[in-house]
């Protein structure tokens, strides 16, 4: 990243923006291809051709944009070959390559991506309970299966929700809304 | 498109317990914007797909990938420029300290891509009432005194003086002086609490006296006033205006660039005072003393787009961005130069962590307008996108 916070890329940096975003992206290909060795080979030929443009980014949501949308288009790219190939009739195919299935992917694949990614860089007894309690597990039924007590477990939670909490306040500032600037 | 990545931290911070009352109403209108919306929440929230969707993460391996994409592209490896490059490195390090003593490091290394402007942070100086100077940000964990008397406690950015009250007729002064990019918080000897924005001064009583609880202050702070009914607190601002409290939370903006002095009250009761114009405040409501026309208004605004700032935040909510510019001064210390009447007219909304270096700023104010924000040492220069 540069001054302006825009993002160019080289050899130092390329590999920290392929560990971020690389398990995502592999997991909303599959979303259109179901098959996850394909996927992988997409979304790393999506990479390569990233380092190869050698483009510079606006800031990293500009980048975000660009991995989900080349994905996307790959993908669908894939099916139609397929479909030609193979003569396969599929009657997904239609609502695969509508924008509004595209931007809702997206949206569960970041959900699904920064949690995993927080929760990753929490010490390993907090990962698993949070992970339980990701999946609807109640404090006790956490602590039968972790062979706790409850009352680890609810402070554990606190911490962990805490510092998950922090971790996302950290990246997450929120402008957003709207603007009247219409130059 | 870009929104969905907002709602997705949104969502995500959510999981893991509150949101602020900011976040939640931003998520909340998303949500009710369209049907589609709450499905896809639905969809992204559900503990199944997560789970799913983390396990599939725990299968893939990354480091096989990037081997495999090394053979896609094979100039991310390219050996021979990266030991040029350090060797070069090496060279430039070696050569720099004799350079710098015949050319302005400055002109030659300084790079002005690299160049970062970091947010302000807790810095101030005091003046004791003998003129001494002492660097508050550089003696922390330390009692500041006067001769053998304890006056203050310097910890944790912030200066709390001991409780107290004076015996003598005769008050001593001391002066707090937040510089450019700096900010600083003190608890006076009555117990009350101030948080000092950044080119501010405040000048007040070691210990108060026996009538009222009289300061002074040039800038911009937030008061948390120690109720006592028998002392009214009063904020003298240099241009001859008064804020007279007895207990109360309130805000006073008195910027000489800014074009009025703005009080906000939070919580209790405030007058404020000037020449001959008085207004009582009740809480949600600001005055506004325009410092030309000595005009004086009196408006219902929400109180915590002007406390923000003591909570870390910058909140814009229409704002006119002549006026974010001025605060980004401040705070980040760079000129912002717009010859653009038009632009600086223009108003923006949102919200940052005040903290961050002034490039996410310009990240969002670029992301949500169509202008064009470069960083040249201490100036940002605003103009407008040329394709649009």
């Amino acid at each position: 990243m540069n001054k302006n916070g825009k993002i160019s890329f080289d050899k130092s940096n390329f590999r920290s923006y392929f560990d971020q975003y690389f398990k995502a992206l592999v997991g909303f290909a599959n979303k259109f291809l179901s098959d996850i060795d394909m996927s992988e080979d997409l979304v790393q030929e999506v990479f390569a051709k990233l380092w190869e443009k050698h483009d510079e980014y606006e800031n990293e949501t500009t980048l975000k944009v660009y991995l989900y949308r080349s994905v996307r288009n790959n993908c669908l790219n894939q099916l139609k070959k397929q479909k030609v190939r193979q003569d396969y009739q599929t009657e997904s195919l239609p609502q695969l390559d509508t924008e509004e299935f595209f931007l809702d992917q997206v949206l569960s694949e970041e959900v699904s991506r920064l949690l995993y990614r927080s929760i990753s860089e929490l010490p390993e007894k907090r990962q698993q309970i949070v992970r339980y309690s990701l999946q609807g597990l109640k404090n006790q039924e956490i602590a039968d299966m972790m062979g706790s007590t409850i009352n680890t477990v609810k402070s554990q939670k606190m911490y962990a929700y805490k510092e998950l909490r922090e971790k996302l306040g950290k990246h997450a500032f929120l402008i957003a809304l709207l603007l009247d600037i219409n130059i | 498109m870009k929104e969905i990545f907002q709602i997705a931290k949104l969502i995500s911070k959510e999981k893991f317990g509150d949101l602020s009352a900011e976040e939640r109403r931003e998520l909340d209108v998303w949500l009710t914007k369209n049907g589609r919306n709450s499905l896809a929440y639905k969809q992204a929230t559900s503990p199944d797909l997560i789970k799913n969707e983390h396990e599939l993460f725990e299968k893939l391996d990354v480091d096989k990938s990037w081997k495999k994409l090394t053979k896609k592209a094979p100039s991310l490896l390219n050996r021979k420029v990266i030991r040029m490059k350090t060797v070069l490195r090496w060279v430039a390090a070696l050569l720099l300290p004799l350079l710098a003593t015949t050319y302005l490091v400055n002109d030659i290394y300084w790079n002005p891509e690299t160049v970062i402007v970091e947010a302000g942070g807790a810095k101030a100086t005091l003046q004791l009432a003998n003129g001494e100077l002492i660097y508050l940000e550089d003696f922390q964990n330390k009692e500041i005194k006067s001769g053998k008397e304890k006056l203050a406690l310097n910890s944790d950015n912030k200066l709390a003086y001991h409780e107290g009250e004076s015996q003598s007729e005769e008050l001593k002064y001391n002066t707090i002086h937040t510089p450019t990019k700096g900010e600083y918080s003190l608890v006076l000897s009555d117990g009350t609490k101030v948080w000092l924005n950044a080119q501010t001064q405040l000048e007040y009583p070691v210990k108060f006296g026996k009538g009222k609880r009289e300061v002074i202050l040039n800038g911009e702070a937030y008061f948390d006033v120690a109720h006592d009914t028998t002392k009214a607190f009063i904020v003298h601002i240099a241009n001859g205006a008064d804020v007279e409290v007895l207990g109360t939370s309130f805000n006073v903006m008195a910027y000489e660039d800014e074009a009025e002095v703005q009080t906000t009250l939070v919580e209790g009761k405030v007058k404020f005072t000037y020449q001959e114009n008085q207004v009582t405040l009740t809480p949600g409501e600001q005055s506004g003393l325009n410092r030309k026309t000595s005009h004086l208004d009196v408006r219902e605004v929400k109180t915590y787009q002007y406390s923000a700032w003591k909570e870390g935040k910058f909140v814009f909510s229409r704002e006119p961005l002549s006026s974010v510019f001025r605060k980004v001064s401040r705070w980040y210390g760079v000129e912002v130069v717009c010859e653009d009447e038009v632009i600086l007219n223009r108003r923006i909304s949102g919200v940052m962590n005040k903290y961050e270096n002034v490039g996410e700023l310009i990240d969002l104010i670029e992301e949500v307008s169509p202008l064009k924000i470069e960083i040249n040492k201490d100036k940002l220069l605003v103009s407008k996108k040329m394709n649009e």
